[in-house]
């Protein structure tokens, strides 16, 4: 089976079959931390004993976060159902949730709040879902009650029997109504393009357990809005957000966010930011940098000239878009500096890059580049000696947001191959390699999941480092320093010679240019001196 | 003596006898007074003009009055009918965005040389104004027919078809724009028949037997209401509806020209209010088309902004003739139109070709209208357009169509490799009797890949071996030497050609009147990178040049312009600023039926990099991604 490509997050492309009309196969496996309420979680587990998902197929996972005295199983639950408790010095929700997750040996994990009754039909709809792609989270509907619980038998009669709507008067509960507005803006997420990761809500929400256990787990050290944050880091890994209205669960009582929702926001608006780069509206600061950079930018300088190298980290960290961080790729664990004559060390050049941002916050010397810049959103590869114009990242950045693009190629110069600047959306390559067929390249599939496009570099401001080595402002301190040693010797002279051949290069190139204008101005006036003749 | 120009005259004096013809204006009574102020005027409608003299005998001047150019050209064909006068006076109301300014251009040595005086001025917001002066009386309809031909590309008010005659003023529309056409049917003095074919009114006769005719009625005759009328059932039996009975689109004056591929307004509404076809826009009324469903110029350039029209076929009052002929002439003209399934009159009247390209929906995307406006246009033309339809007649009356031209294909490569690819192109070329001339630029004949490949190829083929070190130029020169076709076009080894590439280049020169027609060099594969582009040209313009790889000229006019340079590139320019030099007229025509091949560097001329195609592109996709119409296999 091939696998079926959502574009950006456009699920329309899925056709689930209808519930009640399909054979299951996937194993689920429905994670629970609980503190407290035993009451509440009898209830919880006496809804799932009744669900119409085959019991062979699905397992409940309660994770006790050191609730005294320790919750114990009801006698009404699911045939397989697993009680665990966390250790003291390891609590809080997410890593009670993690430790579920750990055992939990479904290939979807459905997250389930401990104060839940889920409709008879809850894990189908999710689960229907799961069986059509493997790179889903899928957030069901819950609907708020606020008090007068049955007892456990009452619950598991009714929904054993589908009649799980009528425990609860429908009209005096609420809605998750963040959620259906959400929807209702945004085609029911299908249009929600880079937002959609906010769906991931840990009460309701269903997850691939593979993508899970690529993406995650849960970040323990968020106390709140550690669910937001995995949902982003989901989207990075290729994951696509399905809201499911028929996946329908009462919440006994009302949510935090509910009760406190300004001082929830207030709280989150600090941590959760900081991880998650696509809260752009939260990142408002022209200089701050976050844990998690808006951008990538990645310069391969095995092979490249400090000075162009140089050029080309500067002009990117002297980009408007300051949300960024460099990650230069070289063998920087293998160099060796010569102590008494270090300006004739064997890779002088990378001696010398390494040495030149050591310091600098926002570089990075890496050996090898990792395959996915996960969980930052964007990567762009930029070939040393290429040099951005102040606001080219920003822009760049921005047209690949606004339209979705999965890669932005730009070209740059070209002989037989043209050399390229090459921008790319994390969760679009993530899921690219999840739908690739054998053989298919990898950028035919991000052309299916997100679209691809090409720019003309000159347009966008790039140019090359030896055309703005005169002119660029960065790199003017560093022109104007006086030469620390006489140009007696071979090195400096070697570098002297390259300088100059660069400089020569690009006096070449404007010359070649003003040749083709007056070519062309020629071929457009000898029709004059035809007739003058 | 200090010779002085002559102050400019009045064109009638106070009083003075007018003769006025007038077609397609209503309210003309309100118009003459303002253009002849105090004259005595006496105006007769294109409808109402008789074979016998004019009403006015010796007349000072003559007006002629159009409302659209299209109209000026269905005077022309009644200028034997026209009365003669020494003043002519030919005022145009409307003419389409991209009308260039008239001009009067007669025969040398007889009218030019009688010219005293002429004048050319703006009429209201988009008409003109011609007034001419001559030493003695001179025909008005000569006016006519030299300011209608500056009007198009053509040098020549001819057509290539049985000379016409036409049986009644009110017939005038089935021979647009030709001067030659005979009114009524006496024999010449010298005894020849006036016409080779003619059309006449039912019931009437035509005094020369040797000339076949054909019966067609005027449009009064098939309305619902001449229908409707006491006795207009037993006339309905007698109304055939076919293609045939249609009268045609005047396809010289309403053709694609001034397409928009990128529509800036919605989708507007067509059909019958009032008896009378009507075009509008949410509430603004944008065409009100005559009640003889004749479709101008001017009419459809108000209808190129619309993203399409939407036609309803109920309740046409207006008659089946009068609908199926704007439907027509607005197909023919390529404007996208969008329709519920055709009621059968209209099957039997417009055929099914034309129907089949009238979407039941508005393409949303502009390369899908696009695609499906030159399906149309071509449909029409090819079903309803003079041409079509004189040589559908002269079938029908057993004579000989003329023949017609011949294509001869040149293509010079130094490429043995891309031959095969190339002639697989040709070979598909449909509806064109073509030859090719291929030049082998340094490469042997006896070569396997281009023996393999010229030996697979079933039309017929010239090979012209040149030397390597001689320039592209020349070669060219010496392939197109050994062509034996009408036309002469020239063929990229590498590129890509939809299979009606020749066909739409000829019909386009057809309409245009252009000595050389081609493609807009709008797609390009970027194959470094596997990326199809667009551009953004214009087409179906005049303009400055086309693709070079694209374009047909006659031979003559090739071999009056010298030929290629004898340069090794940039000979497709250096052609084209030779034409405009002289005075020929270059039109782009669309350009969906090529795709040029941008390769390495290393592998061909071009001097611009990826990114100059990049930044230039309207549309990218990847891949090869040629337009529908290239049909690839």
């Amino acid at each position: 089976m091939t696998t079926p490509r959502i574009r950006h997050n456009d699920y329309g492309v899925l056709s689930p079959p209808a519930i009640g009309a399909w054979r299951p196969r996937l194993p689920v496996s429905v994670v629970i931390a609980a503190y407290g309420h035993q009451d509440k979680l009898d209830l919880t587990l006496a809804a799932l004993a009744g669900q119409s998902y085959p019991s062979h197929l699905l397992e409940v996972i309660v994770v006790d976060d050191g609730t005294s005295p320790p919750l114990r199983l009801p006698e009404i639950t699911p045939e397989r159902t697993f009680l665990l408790r966390t250790e003291p010095g390891s609590r809080g929700r997410s890593n009670a949730r993690n430790t579920g997750l750990r055992i939990a040996e479904g290939d979807v994990v459905h997250w389930l709040d401990a104060d839940m009754v889920t409709h008879h039909d809850e894990v189908e709809a999710h689960m229907r879902w799961h069986h059509l792609a493997d790179y889903l989270v899928v957030m069901g509907y819950v609907r708020y009650v606020e008090s007068g619980w049955p007892d456990p038998a009452t619950v598991h009669t009714a929904v054993s029997t589908g009649n799980a709507g009528r425990l609860f008067d429908l009209d005096a509960s609420e809605p998750h109504r963040w959620i259906v507005d959400l929807a209702a803006r945004t085609n029911g997420m299908r249009d929600a393009k880079d937002t959609a990761y906010r769906v991931h809500i840990t009460n309701a929400a269903s997850v691939n357990a593979r993508l899970l256990r690529t993406a995650g787990p849960l970040e323990t050290a968020l106390v709140l809005g550690e669910d937001t944050e995995l949902g982003y880091r989901l989207a990075q890994h290729g994951a696509a957000f399905v809201l499911e209205p028929a996946a329908r669960s009462w919440h006994l009582g009302r949510s935090m966010m509910m009760r406190e929702g300004d001082q929830v926001s207030r709280y989150n608006r600090v941590f959760v930011p900081d991880r998650v780069a696509h809260m752009r509206w939260q990142r408002t600061h022209p200089r701050r940098q976050y844990l998690v950079p808006y951008l990538e930018v990645v310069v391969d300088a095995e092979g490249a000239s400090y000075e162009d190298t140089r050029a080309t980290v500067d002009g990117v960290l002297a980009s408007s878009l300051h949300d960024l961080r460099v990650t230069l790729v070289g063998p920087w664990d293998s160099l060796t500096e010569d102590r008494r004559s270090p300006q004739y060390s064997e890779n002088l050049d990378l001696l010398l890059v390494h040495g030149l941002y050591r310091h600098d916050g926002r570089v990075r010397h890496v050996e090898k580049l990792p395959q996915s810049a996960a969980p930052t959103p964007y990567r762009l590869h930029v070939p040393p000696g290429w040099v951005p114009a102040a606001d080219t990242l920003k822009r760049l950045v921005a047209l690949a947001a606004e339209q979705g693009y999965g890669l932005v190629s730009v070209a740059l110069e070209e002989t037989d191959d043209v050399l390229a600047a090459r921008l790319e959306h994390t969760g679009a390559f993530a899921r690219a390699a999840l739908v690739r067929t054998e053989g298919e390249a990898l950028e035919d599939a991000v052309e299916d999941v997100a679209g691809t496009y090409w720019l003309d570099g000159a347009t966008w401001g790039f140019s090359p480092a030896t055309a703005t080595a005169t002119t660029s402002a960065t790199a003017a301190p560093a022109a104007a320093a006086p030469s620390p040693k006489p140009r007696d010797d071979t090195g400096t002279e070697a570098a002297r010679l390259g300088e100059e051949n660069a400089r020569l290069r690009g006096r070449v190139a404007e010359l070649e240019e003003e040749l083709r204008r007056l070519r062309h101005e020629a071929s457009r006036r000898r029709g004059l001196f035809r007739t003058g003749r | 003596m200090t010779p002085k120009p002559a102050p400019p005259t009045v064109f009638a004096k106070p009083g003075a006898k007018v003769a006025a013809a007038v077609a397609g204006v209503e309210g003309a009574g309100e118009v003459l007074e303002g253009l002849l102020p105090g004259a005595q005027v006496d105006s007769v409608d294109i409808e109402d003009i008789s074979g016998g003299p004019w009403p006015v005998p010796e007349p000072a001047a003559v007006a002629l009055l159009a409302r659209t150019p299209t109209d000026l050209r269905r005077l022309v064909s009644l200028r034997a009918a026209l009365p003669a006068a020494p003043r002519i006076m030919v005022a145009i109301l409307e003419t389409p965005s991209w009308q260039d300014t008239p001009q009067v251009m007669l025969s040398r040595g007889l009218g030019q040389r009688v010219l005293r005086e002429m004048r050319v001025s703006r009429l209201g917001v988009s008409g003109w104004l011609v007034t001419t002066r001559f030493a003695r009386e001179l025909p008005a309809g000569d006016v006519a027919a030299a300011v209608a031909k500056g009007f198009t590309g053509h040098h020549l008010n001819a057509y290539p078809l049985a000379a016409a005659g036409l049986g009644d003023a009110a017939l005038a529309d089935w021979r647009p724009g030709d001067p030659d056409a005979a009114a009524g049917g006496e024999p010449e003095k010298s005894g020849v028949p006036a016409a080779d074919l003619a059309v006449r009114l039912p019931g009437t006769a035509w005094p020369d037997d040797r000339v076949p005719t054909a019966a067609r009625p005027a449009w009064q005759a098939a309305t619902w209401a001449a229908i409707g009328a006491p006795g207009g059932y037993d006339r309905l039996g007698s109304i055939e509806i076919d293609p045939g009975h249609v009268p045609p689109v005047d396809e010289r004056s309403v053709n694609p020209r001034g397409f928009l591929r990128t529509p800036t307004k919605g989708v507007g509404e067509i059909g019958a209010r009032d008896g009378r076809w009507t075009a509008w826009l949410e509430d603004k009324e944008l065409v009100r088309f005559p009640e003889s469903g004749l479709v101008t110029d001017a009419d459809v350039d108000k209808l190129r902004r619309l993203r399409g029209l939407r036609l309803a076929w109920r309740p046409a009052h207006t008659g089946p003739i009068t609908a199926a002929r704007v439907v027509a002439g607005l197909a023919a003209a390529g404007v996208p139109l969008i329709a519920d399934p055709p009621p059968g009159w209209a099957v039997a009247a417009l055929g099914e070709d034309v129907l089949s390209h009238i979407a039941t929906e508005p393409d949303a995307d502009d390369l899908r209208r696009e695609e499906r406006s030159v399906r149309l246009r071509r449909a029409a033309l090819r079903a309803h357009g003079t041409t079509a339809r004189w040589n559908a007649l002269t079938a029908e009356a057993g004579l000989t169509p003329p023949p017609d031209p011949t294509v001869s294909v040149v293509m010079c490569t130094r490429r043995a490799d891309l031959v095969a690819f190339a002639l697989d192109q040709i070979a598909r070329q449909r509806g064109v009797d073509l030859e090719v001339v291929l030049g082998l630029h340094g490469v042997p004949a006896g070569h396997p890949a281009v023996a393999a490949a010229v030996a697979g190829f079933d039309r017929p083929i010239t090979l012209v071996e040149a030397e390597s070190w001689l320039p592209f130029g020349t070669v060219l020169n010496q392939a197109v030497a050994r062509s034996t076709g009408t036309y002469v076009t020239k063929w990229d080894d590498d590129d890509w050609y939809g299979p009606d590439h020749l066909a739409d280049l000829v019909l386009a020169r057809g309409y245009s009147g252009a000595d050389l027609v081609g493609s807009a060099s709008e797609f390009f594969y970027l194959e470094q990178i596997n990326v199809t582009i667009r551009r953004r040209w214009t087409s179906e313009v005049m303009s400055d040049h086309v693709a070079g790889g694209t374009f047909l000229i006659s031979r003559e006019t090739f071999d009056a312009l010298g030929g290629f340079r004898p340069i090794p590139r940039s000979v497709d320019i250096e052609l084209f600023q030779a034409l405009l030099g002289a005075g020929g007229c270059i039109y782009r025509t669309h350009g969906l039926n090529f795709v040029a091949r941008r390769a390495a560097r290393g592998r061909h001329t071009w001097q611009e990099p990826v990114g100059y195609f990049l930044h230039r592109a309207k549309d990218q996709w990847r891949g090869f991604r040629p337009s529908r119409l290239m049909e690839p296999q």
